[in-house]
């Protein structure tokens, strides 16, 4: 694996746990994490972790319809009515015989450290957020992004970062599942 | 610590905590729309100003202002568009708007399909609205939850979402919430 990331794996009598984190934690906005119940060899897992991280398959239309909806309503809630924050999560079932799913949660808010916005201190700032998962009937992956996409003073978000956030984190959970369910 | 038992069919209970009332406020043996709804809370009054209170959240007499309708609107808008256009199992969306200085209100809504069992022997697939709105002042909280069946549907026939009800749903909520604020007891 490419230094950017470190992988922890942990293995039971039951399942095989993997976690996923930028170093130092955080810094790439990007995490993630799963469980698979069935066994999974070591060339197997490993496999599944770079598929993860790198995404190269693209999810259907349906997936990436439902993203630019739930970031298209976020944009325009924060510019119409300049909430403080917005979070909106869906799921649909993508595989009815394997009872697979995949969801994907789009946040979008005003990160108060505190200071932020007082006399002298900086604007606070706009953070998006996403976290996106596919599960099965015995696995589940969860993917996490993040970044900073304005000034909640002009309470305007940069459209497009947004949209990244949440797209990239849908690409990854579906990454994790295909081509098992999908 | 005893339970008060009000006209609406609604119980409450007090407990005084530090200068702090703490309360809550359980919908009884109701009907629809109000099956499963419940506000809870503290601040720091007497309990008759509490009950008052109270008393407005359940009954919701204020008009919400616009800003707080558009808001809600635009959720039922966004929500009931997923479920139609993207057939979606599960919706939750959710919006934090700040009132003033020191009010912040919380709502959410999430919209499930029930299908716990769609068998012939079992009950119905159904939709609900799960629904969650919070006001928070700079020395109080209240929240109220709501639990409502907006649509079902019978074995082997897929639930439909009673839109008008839905929306009939998020507005009455989001109006007893809003009370809470605008009946707040420190009368600001």
């Amino acid at each position: 694996m490419k230094a950017a990331f470190a992988a922890k794996i942990k293995r039971s009598r039951y399942e095989t746990v993997y976690e996923v984190v930028g170093k130092p934690p955080h810094a790439s906005g990007f995490s993630a994490r799963g469980f698979v119940l069935t066994e999974l060899d070591d060339a197997s897992l490993k496999r599944l972790i770079r598929r993860v991280i790198a995404a190269p398959a693209k999810p259907p239309e349906y997936l990436i319809e439902m993203a630019e909806a739930s970031v298209a309503h976020a944009l325009d809630m924060f510019e119409r009515f300049g909430l403080e924050s917005y979070s909106a999560d869906a799921e649909l079932t993508v595989d009815d015989v394997y009872d697979a799913s995949m969801s994907l949660g789009v946040s979008l808010y005003v990160e108060d450290d505190g200071d932020c916005g007082d006399d002298g201190a900086p604007p606070c700032r706009l953070v998006a957020a996403a976290e996106a998962s596919c599960y099965g009937l015995d696995e589940r992956h969860e993917a996490m992004r993040r970044a900073d996409v304005g000034n909640a003073e002009r309470g305007i978000a940069d459209k497009a970062a947004v949209r990244h956030v949440a797209l990239a984190a849908l690409k990854h959970a579906y990454n994790a599942c295909p081509p098992r369910y999908m | 610590m005893n339970w008060h038992i009000m006209k609406a069919r609604f119980v409450m209970r007090f407990e005084r905590d530090a200068g702090y009332i703490n309360y809550e406020a359980v919908g009884r043996d109701l009907p629809l729309p109000y099956i499963g709804f419940s506000v809870e809370g503290w601040a720091p009054c007497p309990i008759s100003l509490m009950k008052k209170q109270i008393k407005s959240i359940i009954s919701a007499p204020v008009k919400l202002p616009r800003r707080v309708r558009d808001v809600v609107k635009s959720l039922y808008g966004h929500l009931i568009g997923m479920h139609r256009e993207l057939r979606s199992t599960s919706y939750s969306i959710g919006a934090l708007l700040e009132l003033d200085d020191e009010s912040d209100l919380m709502f959410r809504i999430t919209l499930t399909l029930d299908d716990v069992c769609n068998d012939d022997e079992c009950q119905p697939l159904r939709w609900i609205a799960r629904i969650e709105g919070v006001y928070r002042g700079y020395m109080e909280y209240h929240r109220l939850k709501k639990y409502v069946e907006v649509g079902n549907g019978y074995s082997g026939e897929p639930a439909e979402v009673k839109a008008e009800l839905l929306r009939r749903m998020m507005l009455g909520s989001a109006k007893q919430i809003y009370n809470a604020y605008a009946h707040r007891c420190d009368g600001k």
